[in-house]
């Protein structure tokens, strides 16, 4: 092969890696000039702030979902977990006070996501499985703890809440400070380098004496201290906990915002930033499609579509990434 | 039928820039077993592939009964009645015998759109009874052995009438019973007037069960004898050619320095028993047919599968030896292992993250020094001139060489004090062989020790300052250099 050939492959393989953030950005910047025209008032400041917020949560999820995504795993648990912990954390901060009630709320995520990764790594489980059992466990929790009804959060916490920085609310802070770490500890360190490693080829990661197991199970304990993370922004803004945390889509929701933001099923690809754009990007098409009028189940047929969209654009690009 | 027989003529095939097979030519004939010997890469493998039509030949002809056959697929091959027994049988592990047994026939035993199953198990008794072997028809395949397996596909041969019948290696991985009721089931096909070509690296099988031999060498035919006629030593000649090789480095003089002991290693049933100690400084190589469990040795010593027994030592920079395996072991060699594709290269990512993986804590404790990553991967670009525009290629779209020298590269820069070499010239160009062999000689004479592994009897002869011979899982003879011949080492290795 000439040295002109391969050069010409490498451009375009650089080109399809970045694809999806520019894929991500055109149809964000399409919905946008949509807006523009056909709704004016979407571009207030409180509207884009209220989308922003409503994008915390399932951002931060997304955001942990990345990791695990880019190991060559993925967890369906993170808003049964995130529901889990903000159920536990309020009942016990109205039993015990803020300080256990914390402390639960992030403990108990945290022995999830131990579970998670013991179970792939120890058990030998695939990921699908293990997180799968991993969501019934914790949504059933949640439920038989909340007898379904809402737990209201303490005055601190909904203060906390409320509290903005340069006008800007704590949740969306978190968001951006909490994705600047993730993107660094992706991108520019040891285990985020080993991570791709081990999402590409996890047997010749081993051969290189390299802690694969240990990587893994880290990899899901991060998953899951977003979905406390995230149960924690959601009960300070709401001002209670209860079961509609997570909905039935919770999870594709947060899936979906990760591959479209360049997350690979097969692995050893995925952005922080892009996990950022994909939730965005999702959560704006929900919010124009609660603008027109579309009902619920509608809805959840065109982000049926858009899932089988993206994920076949993974095969695609999979294949594309295999045979150039 | 007295004149039943298969003749090749004048067959070609080639591999790229390689002429896997030249001109060969030879006849088989009915009530026979014809042996087809060779050493690995002589080309025994791609005729079985053609006559069973799993490659095509550029040139050539392929005679039955002297009238001249096309085989252009493997529905050709089972139209001439020609049927390929494989080295590892190839089977449906979920499946019952009989299904395994018809699988390619199953429209036979369609009736109404559904598998008639009580006549399918019925006509499989039949042929398994043919055989004399007692399995259930109705047994799934994960539930029986090896050598009931390859019982399987003999029985599937047989189904569908085959009269040619290709063994490849058939006895690599049976019990010393299965292989006589193997030999019992091969002379009853000859009393059948059957045409058998038996692949074998073992010479005392050929003589066992064997009429005629054909040898290869370099894809060409260099011998066509009666068994009655030859000796072992005459095949031998046959197999590795009369010329005198030169053994290209001299005698060195090794440290008596230990740098590894395995003791008692072993895991069963392909590790039995391993003991050896490598020294400083000393290329040791490692020689032994496919299947002789070297490369399970090798995975077994650093714990890549579990062994269940042994104690493998390791020298610290104290310069004291202390037991050590598995993942620590692993950080403080250089292991490349035998197939790239499979545990070797993390093929999306770019060449200088490939290099640096194994070792970047040298580039930051936390946030890594990309610049400084990316000068080290330089260095080692340049210094085993890997062909490449920049470190930033990803590593699938660089040639067989250059991946293997990424490989290399990868441990060069981490300097280890021993190099674990598994099959490191496979599937690469003369050009970049040549320049992985000097880069092992460097690191040997700079005091690094090296473990050599090859199916390549030129390779070990001319690397190795001690070869330990493998069979059956373990180390049955030492040679040293002087010693080092292609004949002492393939007479090892198959007596």
């Amino acid at each position: 092969m000439s040295i002109l050939a391969i050069q010409s492959k490498k451009i375009k393989n650089q080109l399809q890696t970045n694809k999806f953030i520019v894929i991500v950005a055109i149809v964000l910047g399409l919905v946008a000039a949509i807006l523009a025209v056909t709704m004016p008032t979407f571009y207030t400041s409180a509207n884009i702030q209220s989308l922003l917020t409503q994008c915390s949560a399932i951002a931060l999820m997304a955001y942990g979902q990345t990791f695990v995504m880019v190991s060559g795993g993925v967890d369906l648990g993170t808003p049964s977990v995130m529901c889990l912990s903000a159920v536990v954390g309020t009942l016990v901060m109205r039993s015990y006070g803020v300080f256990f009630g914390i402390l639960a709320m992030f403990s108990l995520p945290l022995l999830c996501g131990l579970i998670n990764g013991l179970a792939v790594t120890r058990f030998k489980m695939i990921p699908f499985v293990a997180t799968l059992v991993m969501m019934m466990l914790s949504s059933g929790a949640a439920t038989q703890l909340s007898h379904s009804v809402s737990t209201p959060a303490p005055e601190v916490i909904v203060a906390i809440g409320k509290t903005t920085f340069i006008g800007i609310p704590v949740a969306i802070w978190i968001m951006l400070v909490v994705g600047v770490i993730l993107h660094i500890l992706l991108k520019k360190t040891a285990f985020g380098r080993v991570l791709f490693a081990i999402g590409t080829n996890s047997d010749a990661v081993t051969s290189c004496g390299i802690p694969t197991n240990r990587h893994l199970v880290l990899a899901y304990l991060l998953s899951s201290l977003m979905s406390a993370l995230a149960a924690f922004v959601l009960i300070a803004r709401l001002g209670a906990s209860s079961l509609s945390l997570a909905s039935d889509s919770a999870s594709l929701d947060v899936i979906c915002s990760a591959i479209l933001g360049g997350a690979s099923i097969y692995g050893g690809a995925g952005s922080i930033l892009g996990a950022f754009l994909g939730t965005l990007a999702l959560q704006t098409l929900q919010n124009v499609m609660n603008l027109f009028g579309v009902d619920y189940f509608e809805m959840i047929i065109v982000k049926g579509v858009l899932i089988l969209f993206i994920t076949y654009f993974d095969t695609i690009r999979t294949w594309l990434r295999g045979k150039a | 039928m007295g004149n039943f027989s298969l003749s090749v003529k004048n067959v070609n095939k080639q591999f790229g820039g390689v002429q896997a097979l030249k001109d060969v030519s030879f006849t088989a004939y009915g009530g026979e077993a014809l042996a087809l010997i060779g050493i690995n890469g002589a080309g025994k493998s791609t005729m079985m592939n053609i006559l069973a039509g799993e490659i095509k030949m550029d040139s050539g002809s392929i005679h039955i009964n002297e009238e001249e056959i096309k085989i252009n697929n493997q529905k050709d091959a089972v139209k001439n009645r020609i049927s390929l027994i494989h080295q590892e049988a190839v089977v449906f592990k979920d499946l019952s015998v009989a299904e395994n047994m018809f699988i390619n026939q199953l429209d036979r035993y369609m009736k109404n759109g559904v598998i008639n199953y009580p006549k399918m198990f019925e006509t499989a008794n039949e042929y398994l009874g043919k055989l004399g072997v007692a399995i259930n028809p109705k047994t799934l395949v994960q539930d029986i052995t090896i050598g009931d397996r390859q019982l399987l596909e003999i029985a599937r041969a047989l189904s569908q009438d085959s009269k040619i019948i290709l063994f490849d290696e058939p006895t690599s991985s049976l019990t010393i019973e299965e292989k006589k009721r193997l030999f019992e089931i091969i002379n009853q096909l000859k009393q059948e007037n059957n045409i058998i070509i038996y692949i074998t690296h073992f010479l005392d099988e050929v003589l066992e069960i064997c009429e005629r031999a054909v040898v290869m060498m370099d894809g060409a035919v260099t011998g066509n004898t009666k068994t009655e006629d030859a000796t072992i030593d005459d095949f031998v000649k046959m197999m590795v050619g009369n010329s005198i090789e030169t053994v290209v480095n001299g005698e060195r003089t090794i440290s008596d320095t230990p740098i590894l002991k395995v003791k008692n290693l072993t895991r069963a049933p392909m590790v039995n028993d391993v003991n050896f100690i490598v020294h400083q400084g000393e290329i040791l190589g490692i020689w032994g047919l496919l299947g002789s469990g070297r490369t399970e040795i090798i995975r077994a010593m650093l714990n890549l599968d579990k062994p269940q027994k042994g104690i493998v030592e390791f020298r610290g920079q104290d310069g004291k030896m202390r037991e050590m395996r598995g993942r620590k072991l692993l950080q403080n060699v250089g292991y490349v292992t035998e197939d790239r594709h499979v545990d070797g290269l993390f093929f999306h990512m770019p060449i200088w993250k490939n290099i640096t993986i194994p070792d970047l804590k040298k580039f930051g404790s936390f946030i890594l020094d990309e610049k400084k990553e990316r000068e080290a991967a330089k260095k080692q670009i340049a210094a085993l001139e890997i062909k490449t525009p920049d470190e930033d290629v990803p590593v699938d779209k660089l040639s067989g060489g250059n991946q293997q020298k990424v490989i290399m590269a990868r441990w060069i820069n981490k300097q280890p004090n021993l190099f674990i070499l598994d099959e490191p010239t496979r599937g690469v160009d003369v050009n970049a062989k040549n320049a992985i062999h000097k880069l092992i000689k460097e690191f040997s004479e700079q005091g690094g020790s090296v473990i050599l592994i090859s199916s390549e009897i030129e390779e070990i002869l001319n690397l190795s300052d001690r070869v330990l011979i493998v069979k059956d899982g373990t180390f049955v003879s030492e040679v040293a250099k002087r010693q080092m011949t292609k004949q002492v080492l393939m007479e090892q290795s198959l007596c």
